[in-house]
């Protein structure tokens, strides 16, 4: 059931930096733009839950990356350096819609998710309620379950994308998966047959 | 690489769980035009940022402050240099007139001596005084 991610194709860190130490930058960045925009992406989508937020924040640091990397001097791995910069920003995102939500007017929000209410429902098919369970679970396993996935089931991957030790992520991915298990149990959808059924 | 499989449970409903989350946690897909909208921002965005900006300036700052130690020295070894070189031009012209000025002046005419220096040395700080009182009033 388990798979290793099959070796990635396309520039490799070390030919970045082989560009980079010859002075290509515009070369390096193009690289950088093919090896991370994606996990850039993805990062930014599971720290932010929200695509249009994420596709901003996912520009803006790699417009950040593109201005930083002529002083990148390899003393963290170029990952490392990427996602912490992705992080950074995607903070930054999430404190300015703390500041904004804390000025929003309760009678127009009240407003709003009555609107939402009456509109069509979701299709409540059984995935749902599972999408729907890990939303629902603490930030920290939310965002560890769903970059394992994105990310093919790496947790090594996952812990430089978060800059967490794998040991954490681990834990995190068992506590998660053993929150789910049971509120799965608590809606009596704890059948392993059912789910096995339901994923053929 | 490292992976989950040596800490995932081999539990029926653990890995009935697995292939349901892979199933429902799709990796989002990129925008179509993500790439383009990138190139935008990083035309967009201005050659330096706030980082390089205050590089730059303290740069600047530093060769200012360099420039100004450097002349400030010059300045004070150029007058260090006047000092010593019109102390030394004093004395040697004080030797040769020396016989002189005691034949026309009498003995006293030593005495006399560093009372004019100590005169014209009073003139010389009267001056600067005045000039430099005379611009403090034409500050506002």
């Amino acid at each position: 059931m388990q798979q290793d991610n099959p070796p990635e194709a396309g520039p490799r860190d070390q030919d970045i930096v082989e560009l980079l130490r010859g002075g290509a930058l515009e070369a390096a960045f193009e690289r950088v733009v093919d090896r991370y925009e994606r996990k850039v992406y993805r990062l930014c989508c599971s720290l932010l839950r929200d695509p249009d937020q994420a596709e901003d924040a996912a520009q803006e640091s790699l417009v950040r990356v593109w201005k930083a990397l002529s002083k990148y001097d390899q003393r963290a791995s170029l990952s490392t350096w990427i996602y912490t910069i992705t992080r950074n920003r995607c903070l930054t995102a999430i404190e300015r819609r703390r500041d904004l939500d804390s000025l929003s007017d309760p009678a127009v929000e009240h407003e709003a998710e009555a609107a939402q209410a009456v509109g069509p429902q979701p299709e409540h098919d059984h995935l749902a309620v599972l999408r729907e369970l890990v939303e629902a679970l603490p930030e920290r396993f939310r965002r560890v379950l769903t970059l394992f996935y994105y990310e093919e089931r790496s947790v090594t991957e996952v812990a430089q994308m978060l800059g967490l030790p794998e040991g954490t992520v681990k834990t995190n991915l068992h506590r998660a998966r053993a929150a789910l298990g049971e509120r799965l149990r608590v809606l009596g959808l704890g059948d392993p047959q059912f789910w096995l059924e339901k994923v053929q | 690489m490292s992976t989950a499989a040596d800490h995932q449970g081999d539990g029926p409903i653990e890995q009935a769980l697995d292939r349901a989350l892979a199933r429902c946690l799709v990796p989002p897909p990129l925008p179509q035009d993500f790439r383009q909208q990138l190139r935008a921002a990083i035309a967009r965005s201005p050659s330096t940022d706030r980082a390089q900006l205050r590089a730059a300036l303290e740069q600047e700052h530093a060769q200012q402050l360099a420039e100004l130690q450097t002349g400030y020295v010059r300045l004070r070894q150029r007058t260090l240099g006047g000092l010593i070189g019109g102390a030394f031009a004093a004395g040697l012209l004080i030797t040769f007139s020396l016989p002189w000025i005691t034949s026309h002046f009498g003995r006293d005419a030593v005495f006399a001596l560093p009372a004019i220096g100590a005169a014209v040395g009073l003139a010389l700080s009267a001056r600067s005084w005045w000039q430099r009182s005379a611009l403090a009033r034409l500050l506002p």
